[in-house]
C-alpha cells in the first residue's frame, strides 16, 4: 500500500514537472527587438503615468513615422516683398529678420469664431497684404483669442519655428497689425529616414521627467523644428510636438523631442496663456 | 475484480514511467536548446538593469538595423542600381515587409548557380539586398520555425504581392514564401522611378554578388557636423556607477573594470582617438547564427550609440558588424574601422567601437569625387598582387576626412572599399601592403584544412 502511495506521488510530481516544462518550451522566445515588447511595456507606464495623474489623448500611434533633414538657405526673402505690400504699412527689420505691418483700411470681423478665421484666412492669402501668405497655416493650439498664430508649411511639413511664423493680432473685431518671419524653401539634405513613433515620444519625455505630475498632453504632431544654422543654411529635423496642458494653471507649453533619437530638444518649449 | 486491480497497477506503473522519461526528454530539450539557453542569459543580464535603462535601451527596434542597404532594378531594361534620397526604397521595402505574414512554409526553388543568376538578371523583379547573410529566423513572422538557421541576403520582389523570394548569395540558393498583409505597389513604382540609376553587372567574388559599375560615377562629398559622448557616458552605461575600478596602461589607455568579468577599454584623452573596446567574460559556446546577430543587436543598444544611420553591415564566423550608412553608403572610420564589431568566443564576448555620432548633416556643396568603373579598380589591384579570386567583397565606401574650416567637421569621400583575408581595407591601402604575408598566412590555413 505505502508502495503505491509512493507511486501516485512519484506520478502526480513528475506530471506537475512536465506540465510546467512544456509550458516553458511552448512559450515564445524572448525577442530583443522592441516590438514584441511594446504591447506589455505601453500598458504598464500608461497605468504609471495614471498614477502620477497625467492624461494622455486615447489612443498615441506606436507606429514608426518618417522624415526628412531639411534645409534652408538663409536670406532676408522678405524685404524685397515689402514694396508688394500695398494694403499694409510695412516695414522690415534686419536685426530680427521680421515683417511688421499695419493694414491701411480696417476690416470689420465677424463676431463668430469660424468666420472671423476665415477673414483672417482670406487677408493672409492676399499678397498685397502678406507675402508668401498661402505658405502659412493657421495652428490653434499655439493661437489664443487676441492672436492668430500661423506656421509655415513645406513640401514635407509644416516648421514649427520662431524664425517661419506669422502672428495676426486682432482687436476690437478688427486686424490691428501682423508679425511675419520666413524661412525660405526648404530641401531634403539627406535621405527619407525613419522615426521613432508618437508614443516613443511621450515615453521618452515621461522618463526624462518632462511630463510633469498633474498635467495634460492635449496633442502630439509631427513637425520639423530649428535644430542649428552652418554653411549659411538653417537645417532642420522632424520633431514629435508635444502639447502639454497644466491642469491647475490651464497653461499649455510646447515641447519638442527629437523623432530620431528621442531626445528633447532643449530650449524649444512655447508657452500659450490660456 | 482481481483482474482490474491489476490493470490499475500496471496503468499507474506505466503512467509514471512515461511522465518520468518525458520530463528526463523536456529537460533535455531546454537545455540543449541553444537559443532558449541564449535567451536565459539575455533574461538575467536583462534583469539587472534597471528599469529606467531598459526603457532607454531600445530608441529602435530590430528592424532599423536591418534594413537592406541597396536596391536593384531594371527601369530601363537594364539591371540598375536603383537610389532615390526622396523615395527611399529600402525604407519602403522594410515598411511593407513589416506588415507580411508568411502563408506557408519557405519552400527551397533554386539550388544552382546558373538559375540563381537567371534570377539576379530577371526584370520581373525588384531586389533588395543586405550587405551580408542574415537567417530567417531573425524576423519570425516570415518563418514558422524559430530555430531556422538557414541564411539569406537578397529578397526578389516579384510583381505579385502574394510571393516573395529570398536568395543566398553564398550557396546560390533561392526561397520562395506565399505572404499575406504587404503591397509592394509603391516600390514598384519608386523603382521605376528612382533618380539615381547606376548601370552595374552583378559579379561572383568569394562572399557572393557584388556589383560591377560598368560606367564612372561622380560620387558626392557629403559633409558632416559630428561629436562624441565621453567616456563616462559609456563606462556607466556598460558598466554602472557602483563598483567600478580603473588602471591606466603606459600608453594612456584605461581599463575600467566590474568584478573581473567586465571590462571597458577607454581610449587615451589627449589621443585623438575614439574606439573603445568592451569585453565580457563569460564560458559560454559560441551561439547559433540567428542568436549571434540577436545578441549582437542587444549590445548595440546598450552601446547607446546614435542608431539612425547604423545598419547590419557584416557577420563572418563569430563576428557580426555594423556601420553607418549615409545616403546608401557604408562609411568606414580611422581609414577602414568599423562603428561597432562583435566578437562571440567560447570564453568572453568583445565588442569594438566608435563613439562617433554624425550629428549635424550639411547641405551638399557640389563637391563630387569620379569613382572608376568596378573592372578597371580590380585590374588595378590584380596588378598589385591582389588577384580577383582573393577578394570576397568590393563595395564603394565613404572614407572620412577631416575639414579643417571647423571643429568637429568631417568630409566623407567616396571610394572603393575592399575584403580580402577578412580583413576590409580602402583600395589605396590595398596597393600599398605588402600581400605576401597575408598569402602565406591564407596558404597555411589551407594547407591545414586540406590535411
Amino acid at each position: 500500500m505505502d508502495y503505491k502511495r509512493i507511486e501516485w506521488l512519484f506520478f502526480i510530481v513528475f506530471l506537475l514537472i512536465d506540465i510546467y516544462l512544456g509550458i516553458e518550451i511552448l512559450r515564445s522566445p524572448v525577442n530583443l527587438s522592441n516590438a514584441d515588447t511594446t504591447t506589455q511595456s505601453v500598458a504598464s507606464i500608461r497605468s504609471e503615468m495614471k498614477s502620477d495623474n497625467i492624461d494622455l489623448p486615447e489612443s498615441i500611434s506606436n507606429t514608426p513615422d518618417s522624415g526628412y533633414y531639411l534645409a534652408t538657405k538663409n536670406r532676408d526673402y522678405l524685404s524685397s516683398k515689402v514694396s508688394d505690400l500695398t494694403n499694409v504699412t510695412a516695414r522690415y527689420s534686419k536685426t530680427d529678420n521680421t515683417l511688421y505691418a499695419t493694414p491701411k483700411v480696417a476690416t470689420n470681423l465677424s463676431k463668430n469664431k469660424k468666420t472671423t478665421l476665415k477673414q483672417v484666412n482670406e487677408f493672409k492669402n492676399d499678397p498685397k497684404n502678406v507675402p508668401y501668405g498661402k505658405q502659412f497655416k493657421y495652428e490653434p493650439d499655439m493661437s489664443s483669442a487676441d492672436n492668430y498664430m500661423f506656421v509655415q508649411t513645406s513640401d514635407y511639413g509644416e516648421i514649427y519655428a520662431n524664425v517661419a511664423q506669422l502672428t495676426i493680432s486682432v482687436k476690437d473685431n478688427q486686424i490691428t497689425n501682423y508679425t511675419e518671419t520666413y524661412m525660405g524653401p526648404a530641401s531634403p539634405v539627406r535621405e527619407l529616414q525613419s522615426t521613432i513613433s508618437a508614443w516613443r515620444a511621450i515615453r521618452a519625455m515621461y522618463t526624462d521627467r518632462e511630463l510633469t505630475n498633474n498635467s495634460r498632453v492635449a496633442r502630439i504632431k509631427l513637425g520639423y523644428s530649428k535644430l542649428t544654422e552652418v554653411r549659411g543654411s538653417t537645417i532642420l529635423l522632424p520633431t514629435w510636438l508635444v502639447w502639454v496642458e497644466n491642469k491647475t494653471t490651464k497653461n499649455v507649453t510646447l515641447k519638442r523631442v527629437n523623432a530620431y533619437t528621442a531626445q528633447m530638444l532643449q530650449s524649444s518649449t512655447y508657452n500659450v496663456e490660456r | 475484480m482481481k483482474f482490474r486491480f491489476k490493470l490499475g497497477d500496471f496503468l499507474l506503473g506505466l503512467g509514471t514511467f512515461i511522465v518520468i522519461v518525458l520530463s528526463i526528454v523536456l529537460w533535455i530539450f531546454i537545455m540543449t536548446s541553444d537559443q532558449r539557453f541564449s535567451n536565459i542569459g539575455q533574461q538575467n543580464q536583462e534583469n539587472t538593469t534597471t528599469k529606467e535603462q531598459v526603457r532607454n535601451r531600445s530608441v529602435k527596434s530590430l528592424y532599423d538595423l536591418y534594413i537592406p542597404t541597396t536596391s536593384y532594378g531594371f527601369p530601363n531594361g537594364n539591371l540598375c542600381q536603383l537610389y532615390d534620397s526622396k523615395n527611399n526604397l529600402t525604407l519602403e521595402f522594410t515598411k511593407e515587409i513589416k506588415k507580411a505574414k508568411a502563408v506557408n512554409k519557405i519552400k527551397k526553388i533554386v539550388h544552382s548557380q546558373a538559375r540563381y543568376q537567371e534570377y539576379l538578371n530577371s526584370p520581373e523583379y525588384v531586389q533588395l539586398v543586405y550587405p551580408d547573410e542574415i537567417t530567417f529566423s531573425l524576423f519570425n513572422q516570415l518563418n514558422k520555425s524559430a530555430n531556422d538557421n538557414r541564411e539569406f541576403n537578397r529578397f526578389f520582389v516579384s510583381k505579385s504581392n502574394h510571393w516573395i523570394y529570398l536568395g543566398n548569395d553564398q550557396n546560390n540558393e533561392i526561397y520562395q514564401i506565399k505572404i499575406k498583409g504587404a503591397n509592394f505597389d509603391r516600390l514598384r513604382k519608386y523603382a521605376q522611378n528612382a533618380k539615381s540609376k547606376s548601370p552595374v553587372r552583378l559579379v561572383r567574388l568569394k562572399e557572393g554578388y557584388s556589383p560591377f559599375y560598368s560606367r564612372e560615377i561622380d560620387g558626392k562629398v557629403y559633409s558632416y557636423l559630428t561629436n562624441h559622448q565621453s567616456y563616462s557616458y559609456f563606462v556607466s552605461r556598460l558598466l554602472g556607477t557602483s563598483g567600478v575600478t580603473s588602471k591606466t596602461n603606459k600608453n594612456g589607455q584605461t581599463i575600467y573594470s566590474l568584478s573581473y568579468y567586465t571590462r571597458l577599454k577607454v581610449p587615451a584623452p589627449k589621443s585623438g582617438e575614439h574606439n573603445y573596446l568592451y569585453t565580457h567574460y563569460e564560458k559560454n559556446k559560441i551561439p547559433s547564427a540567428t542568436n549571434r546577430l540577436l545578441d549582437s543587436v542587444y549590445y548595440v543598444h546598450q552601446l547607446g550609440l546614435t542608431e539612425q544611420d547604423l545598419r547590419f553591415f557584416d557577420a563572418d564566423g563569430s563576428n557580426v558588424s555594423y556601420l553607418n550608412y549615409i545616403e546608401g553608403i557604408p562609411v568606414f572610420l580611422n581609414k577602414h574601422d568599423l562603428q561597432v564589431k562583435t566578437t562571440f568566443s567560447t570564453d568572453s564576448i568583445n565588442v569594438a567601437f566608435n563613439s562617433i555620432n554624425f550629428q549635424i548633416p550639411i547641405p551638399f556643396d557640389g563637391q563630387t569625387k569620379t569613382i572608376k568603373p568596378t573592372q578597371d579598380v580590380i585590374d588595378e589591384l590584380a596588378s598589385h598582387g591582389l588577384k580577383q579570386d582573393d577578394i570576397q567583397r568590393i563595395v564603394i565606401g565613404f572614407t572620412t576626412e577631416k575639414d579643417s574650416s571647423r571643429h568637429g567637421l568631417i568630409n566623407l569621400v567616396p571610394t572603393y572599399y575592399v575584403k580580402a583575408y577578412d580583413e576590409w581595407k580602402s583600395v589605396g591601402e590595398w596597393e600599398k601592403q605588402d600581400l605576401t604575408t597575408y598569402r602565406k598566412f591564407s596558404e597555411s590555413v589551407t594547407s591545414g584544412e586540406a590535411k
